[in-house]
């Protein structure tokens, strides 16, 4: 019924009246962050809009925008041809490059003080002295490494300490060029990977080497910005990819950080604080702000409705944080550059995120205690929590921290030292019990041997054993012994019935659902709010119910001797294994950590290789095939399988089209008549 | 006594704080701080605080004028003013007898401005006039486009026009008349006649009056926009490509097209107030605009100088027929087309003129205050300073099988923390309970009874409100008279819906939950039936959530209602609870309805940072200041706390809390998931904190008005009541020093008269 009302919620465009936000602040937009489980949440302002920068100057579309180490402000302007450079407090300072600029669209000053601009329409980086001279102009390298076709167009220019120039050239698909000081091409950096794709993968498969040669290669994504950090990192941003939007490089020009960063993949420009957070613009003119390692903090930012507010960007193309983590972004469109300040809320956040990366996890407790209590869902700040629990050796309530954050290494630690300290309390008495079940069960068995005690008990498990019923789902245990009599018997002797069999699927669904809501939280994190009972159902009972129809289906006309009834029956006494075993690995998952986890998945695939073994059994002798029919009976069914659900899709189409058309013509004739 | 007392807390506190600074050098590894002082204070240059003054006279001063009266003929005249017209393009002059300063409708030497002659034509003409041509073509005409000769016909306070535009063959009369200090111009609608094959559409009066070149003059213009907002006179920008523009009471949902928004862009702040202003010289002359009849269908616009014009001006503008969007297919392709019939309403436009000590924000507030309270627009009621809980019941859960709700705050629990703040030190609170209907807070409404099992039964309801009773805390129940969920009971989809003018409904989705308005007859007549059901459970008090702030037509067949009659269904629902039930405080409402109020919750603290506003004002709270207490949104989501507590000490907002028993995150998989923080015990502290400041600075002026408001210096506002009492709150970093008062760094500091 919920998917049903989502199918018609998608169908039909609801007006979005303006909603009062909870939170009526002062920004024009929301601010986000991950929750614990992953999931977009709002929380409170990080950064509020402050003004504009430099309203008096002529500035028309400016491109990039750059702070150095003392707080000057520098912004190359396409428009105005040249890069007006800023105070600390924001006053206009000087212009540079005026006359010589033709589109400057990149700008970066180094420690003494050159500047540095990419001109895209002269095909040259030009260096600047502090007062504005022009000291030297870079032009297409004439190494023959560079590549005589390879054009020269620089937009964005970076230089590290060893005073090595890093210039994004448009459409350089082989990564960052990488001029020495003096002007000679020192190589490629950074360079971008091709998508690893379905389609990709396939093609690749199918071409001929020869075919491959003569085919379109297909390129990697040129980079499309560049920052570099305080300690000399190289920072880029790539537009149009999905994998590596940022990269964060070392000096073998490897990215540190995880390649699918961020789902974004319009990112503009990207700035580093001096805590190593770093803050990227998309195209929409939200900001992103990540950690060091990449973790996502905030979500800010927006696009211009129209109603011209500060906060919002009809084309941002740079950003830049001062030292005094002010932020700076300039929209080209409306030729505004936008001052942003970070808000007491993210102060505490960054300081904590400055201990936790130096691994003050203690240190940075109360940072994250204090962001926790003004959003209980921050999701960074219960993972740092639960690593200062585990520093400070409080190993159940960093167990806890963990598992609000879904941070499965820290739960599996924190586990690992509970369980350790549960068995040092308890071994003794564990051992001791076993001690003693062993003893007793000797015991026993000596004094049934010398008294016959159990004689009773025995007999009233054979009466009850005798019952039809009760034997039938007994007699699922003989599969794991004799698959291929069980199978006989199955067929010729009626062993099991239908009812047996229905008790079993139950049994197996219900067992299917225990699986998958408790399983330890180190092997199958918790289920999100999106799973409902009836879809994990689906899950499980669609292909058995497909499986069983088509392969009936599929036999009948294939010279199979099995009627509907045995596939139905056999079907489920093949699946034995998991019916007998899955509770059991259910329950061990739950004391089992990291270290052991070969344990859980190694059982797992031999119960699954064991029910697709006798499963193929089963086929084999219900249908009384040789292998390779079986081999083919069991292709078949599962292209029948694909067919049929194809088959439902379009009639589902169909049926949506017919109710699309109804709906329309009943509206039109509301409306006409 | 206090100095003494001062100095003796010095004396003991300065070892400790001592003893913290070497604390402090020990732990020097901290990363050095950077910020300078000039810096810091940027922030409260922006447009969301009030800059100082500068420049321009002394007060009271008038500016230089070269006024002539050629072309003008004296229409009337009274003690305060006298009007002149001009009797070809009905261009007027006012001036005003004390300071002698003349308010021109127009411009004198309009040769000297850059202007095109479409906008001199409507700067110089009284109206303008826009209409679709027998082609259905959008035109616009003003009196001296196409020389209309208006017929002028001279009365007692002023005079009565006939213009027929000669283009547009459409017709109208226009009174304007003096009244004491104020001019009044109406345009009835029964005298307005539409053209045969011509639609009037819309309708600009005296757009251009008041206008300031650049910035000529030292002033501003000032627009309702939340709190308030100014818009000082510049050179012309280029930051703003559109001028302000925003309709009073919000856009009409009716007229809206159905589409999707960007859910991250929070929608600007509705005009809540119908009125504007313009300063021309801070404390010289001034005047503020109230549209008194033809409100609902009135867009407020303010060009800053640089959007389009080097002008700055600012005018409402009327609209006599609508643009909506007509869908033809399921698909939403469609026609925009124009409202078939023409709204009837009346225009009424009251300019008050303000000179010298009243010719600022602080002085138009004060003059719309007295109006409204003598148009009986605004009451007494009674003001204590406190808190504001609201308390969160139960939400919505969706669960494996079947929703469920999640208790958040059980009612019986209520007293408990009011007896925890209470022996904090906080004394007078009020609370607020929301989803407490059976189901939880999302998804249930229209229908409000019966009381959610989980959170209490009838017995614990009608205990818990006698408890609280007793302590003196009154208890309202949070509702809501306007939305309808999908599939929620109490209402028929068909029926009960309102309609939008292209016959769809009008609905939104909140959370993935659709919403319907519920047609204003329908409201009316649930409020009626409400009545008995509240007794029952012995509620008395309501507090009703997005009724107050909504304001939208209904073209449903039967019971079709215009805003105008929206507003009148509306007072009745509220007079009712008034009369039969209790108190009923409102969010967010809307002048028409804050005679029916007894607090005003969630004011507006800020402004929509449009990049042409320089600065953010309290207009409204000055207005409301003395009259109903009003309360600030929910302290939890603040991301500077420190600056806000002094915002609403200056601003005179009480304290708000969202707040549940339960922590906050097992909202996090409802619909409530953007409560992020609300945990009793983490916010009790807070709490009292926030209620002690307040009570030591408001509390000095309960009851009381504000009188002025000024900005010594940035960052540090001065606000005087009308006792005497001064509030002097210092957002800063460094302490501030006034006539022997010092004011700690962010910090606030009271000074009763005499001192």
């Amino acid at each position: 019924m919920k998917h049903y009302a989502r199918i018609i919620l998608a169908a039909i465009v609801f007006i979005l009246v303006p909603l009062q936000s909870i939170a009526s602040a002062s920004v024009p937009y929301q601010t986000e962050t991950l929750s614990a489980d992953g999931k977009i949440i709002e929380t409170q302002t990080a950064y509020t809009p402050l003004g504009n920068l430099l309203e008096d100057a002529d500035i028309t579309s400016p491109e990039d925008i750059f702070v150095d180490t003392d707080g000057k402000i520098y912004v190359a302007d396409s428009g105005a041809k040249k890069v007006f450079v800023a105070d600390q407090n924001g006053k206009k300072a000087a212009e540079i490059g005026a006359g010589i600029l033709q589109d400057p669209t990149g700008v970066y000053v180094d420690k003494d003080g050159s500047v540095y601009v990419a001109d895209y329409e002269k095909e040259k980086v030009f260096r600047f002295s502090n007062e504005g001279k022009l000291e030297k102009e870079y032009g297409k390298p004439d190494s023959p490494l560079f590549g005589k076709s390879s054009s020269f167009k620089p937009q964005k220019v970076g230089v590290d300490r060893r005073g090595n120039l890093f210039v994004i050239s448009e459409g350089s698909t082989n990564g960052i060029i990488q001029l020495s000081r003096e002007g000679t091409f020192l190589g490629y950096y950074g360079v971008n990977s091709t998508e690893a794709s379905f389609k990709n993968f396939v093609s690749k498969l199918l071409t001929s080497e020869s075919q491959k040669a003569r085919m379109f290669m297909k390129l990697p994504p040129a980079p499309d910005n560049i920052a570099i950090d305080s300690k000399g990192l190289i920072y880029s941003v790539t537009e149009g990819t999905k994998n590596e939007v940022i990269k964060k490089l070392n000096v073998a020009g490897k990215n540190m950080l995880d390649e699918d960063i961020s789902p974004e993949t319009s990112y503009q420009d990207i700035t580093v604080d001096h805590d190593g957070n770093m803050l990227a613009v998309t195209s929409s003119g939200e900001i992103n702000e990540f950690d060091s390692f990449g973790n996502l903090l905030f979500i800010f930012g927006g696009k211009d409705d129209g109603t011209n507010r500060l906060g919002l960007f009809k084309q941002p193309t740079g950003i830049a944080i001062d030292p005094n983590g002010r932020l700076y972004v300039t929209d080209k469109e409306r030729g505004l550059i936008q001052v942003f300040e970070s808000t007491s809320f993210s102060n505490q956040v960054h300081k904590g995120i400055a201990l936790f990366k130096e691994g003050k996890y203690i240190e940075s407790r109360k940072y994250w205690e204090s962001v926790l209590e003004l959003n209980s869902s921050f999701g960074l700040a219960h993972s740092a929590m639960g690593s200062a629990y585990y520093k400070q050796q409080d190993y159940d309530k960093a167990l806890k921290e963990f598992e609000f954050a879904n941070d499965v290494y820290g739960y599996s630690d924190s586990f690992w030292e509970v369980r350790h300290a549960w068995m040092q309390e308890n071994l003794e008495m564990v051992l001791f019990i076993i001690i003693g079940l062993i003893v007793l069960y000797y015991v026993l068995k000596w004094l049934d041997k010398k008294r016959n005690i159990l004689a009773s008990p025995r007999v009233t498990w054979a009466s009850f054993k005798k019952r039809k019923l009760l034997g039938e789902l007994l007699f699922l245990f003989q599969f794991f012994r004799h698959p291929i009599d069980s199978f006989y018997y199955l067929k010729r002797k009626r062993y099991a019935s239908v009812t047996s069999a229905t008790i079993l699927y139950v049994l197996l669904l219900i067992e299917f659902i225990v699986s998958r809501f408790y399983t330890g939280f180190i092997f199958m994190p918790p289920a999100s709010d999106g799973t409902s009972l009836l879809t994990e159902l689906l899950k499980i009972a669609v292909p058995l119910f497909l499986f069983i129809t088509i392969n009936y289906l599929v036999s009948t006309i294939n010279d199979g001797e099995g009627r509907f009834k045995d596939i139905y029956i056999g079907t489920i006494y093949a699946l034995a294994p998991y019916v007998v075993f899955s509770l059991p690995i259910v329950l061990i998952s739950n004391i089992l950590t990291y270290n052991e986890s070969f344990l859980y998945v190694f059982s797992i695939r031999i119960i699954y290789a064991w029910c697709l073994i006798i499963l193929f059994i089963m086929i084999k002798e219900i249908h009384n095939y040789s292998v390779s029919d079986t081999i083919r009976n069991i292709l078949i069914t599962l292209f029948g399988m694909a067919i049929m659900l194809l088959v439902v899709f379009i009639v589902f189409v169909l049926i949506d089209q017919v109710y699309d058309f109804v709906y329309s013509i009943i509206k039109e004739v509301v409306l006409r008549v | 006594m206090f100095k003494k007392l001062f100095i003796i807390l010095a004396v003991l506190l300065l070892p400790i704080t001592a003893l913290a600074a070497q604390n402090d050098k020990k732990t020097a590894d901290k990363p050095p701080v950077r910020t300078e002082k000039s810096q810091n204070e940027m922030k409260y240059t922006t447009s969301q605080f009030t800059k100082p003054e500068t420049g321009g006279l002394t007060p009271g001063q008038t500016p230089k004028q070269e006024t002539s009266f050629e072309g003008f003929e004296k229409a009337a005249e009274n003690e305060n003013l006298v009007l002149y017209v001009n009797k070809e393009s009905l261009a007027i002059k006012i001036q005003d007898k004390k300071t002698k300063y003349v308010w021109n409708s127009g411009l004198d030497h309009p040769e000297k401005y850059r202007l095109n002659q479409t906008w001199e034509q409507m700067a110089q003409s009284a109206l303008t006039v826009e209409y679709t041509d027998r082609r259905g073509k959008l035109r616009t005409e003003s009196i001296t486009s196409n020389k209309t000769r208006p017929q002028v016909r001279t009365t007692a306070k002023g005079f009565t026009a006939k213009v027929d535009f000669n283009q547009a063959k459409i017709e109208f009369q226009m009174n304007v008349e003096l009244d004491q200090d104020s001019l009044v111009v109406s345009i009835p609608y029964n005298k307005v006649d539409d053209g045969r094959r011509t639609k009037l559409i819309s309708l600009k009066v005296y757009p251009f009056l008041g206008a300031v070149n650049e910035d000529d003059i030292n002033g501003y213009m000032f627009i309702p926009d939340g709190s308030g907002a100014l818009i000082r006179y510049n050179k012309s920008g280029k930051t703003a490509d559109a001028p302000f523009t925003g309709a009073i009471y919000g856009d009409d949902e009716a007229f809206k097209k159905t589409e999707e928004r960007d859910e991250k862009v929070s929608p600007v702040e509705p005009i809540k107030m119908p009125v504007f202003g313009a300063v021309h010289g801070v404390k010289q002359n001034a005047f503020l605009t109230v549209v008194e009849e033809g409100y609902s269908y009135s867009n407020i616009t303010a060009y800053p100088a640089g959007v389009s014009t080097d002008f700055n001006w600012i005018s409402s503008q009327f609209h006599y027929r609508h643009e909506y969007y007509q869908p033809t297919s399921k698909n939403m392709q469609g026609i925009n087309v124009y409202q078939k019939n023409a709204n009837p309403f009346n225009i009424k436009l009251r300019y008050m003129f303000l000179r010298q000590n009243d010719a600022d924000y602080v002085g138009m507030a004060r003059a719309y205050q007295d109006y409204l309270v003598k148009t009986d627009q605004l009451k007494k009621q009674k003001d204590k300073t406190g808190v504001r809980l609201e308390l969160l019941g139960g939400e919505v859960k969706e669960g494996l099988l079947w929703d469920s709700v999640l208790p958040m705050t059980p009612i019986t629990s209520i007293p408990k923390m009011t007896d925890e703040l209470k022996k904090n030190g906080v004394n007078n609170l009020f609370v607020v309970y929301k989803g407490w209907s059976k189901g939880g807070l999302t998804g249930t409404l229209p229908a409000r009874f019966p009381f959610e099992k989980k959170l209490g039964s009838k017995g614990d309801v009608q205990d818990t409100i006698t408890k609280l009773k007793k302590d003196n805390i009154p208890m309202y129940f949070h509702t809501d008279y306007t939305k309808a969920f999908e599939g929620a009971s109490g209402f028929s989809g068909s029926k009960d819906v309102a309609k939008k003018a292209s016959s769809e409904t009008i609905s939104n989705t909140e959370n993935e939950n659709k919403v319907f308005y519920l047609s204003p007859q329908k409201t009316l007549d649930a409020a009626k039936n409400d009545v008995a059901d509240y007794k029952d459970y012995g509620i008395s008090n309501l507090a009703v959530d997005t009724s107050g702030y909504t304001l939208f037509s209904d073209f449903s067949d039967k019971k079709s209602s215009q805003r105008n009659s929206t507003i009148e269904t509306y007072e009745k629902v509220f007079q009712n609870f008034n009369k039969r039930l209790g108190n009923v405080a409102l969010y967010e409402p809307n002048t028409y309805l804050w005679n029916t109020a007894d607090r005003y919750l969630d004011i507006p603290m800020y402004s929509s940072n449009y990049v042409y506003e320089t600065d953010t004002v309290p207009f409204m709270q000055i207005v409301l200041k003395g009259y109903m207490p009003y309360y600030a949104p929910f302290s939890n989501f603040y991301s500077d706390p420190k600056d806000q507590v002094l915002r609403m000490i200056e601003y005179g907002a009480y304290p708000s809390f969202l707040l549940t028993k339960e922590p906050s995150h097992l909202l996090m998989k409802t619909p409530s998931k953007d409560v992020y923080t609300s945990e009793f015990s983490i916010w009790k502290d807070d709490i009292a904190e926030q209620y002690k400041k307040v009570k030591k600075s408001l509390g000095t002026v309960e009851g009381e008005t504000i009188e002025s408001r000024s900005v010594p210096k940035t960052g540090v506002v001065e606000v005087t009541y009308s006792n005497g009492t001064k509030i002097i709150v210092n957002y800063t970093d460094s302490a501030y020093q006034s006539n022997g008062a010092e004011v700690a760094a962010k910090d606030f500091e009271v000074i009763e008269r005499g001192n």
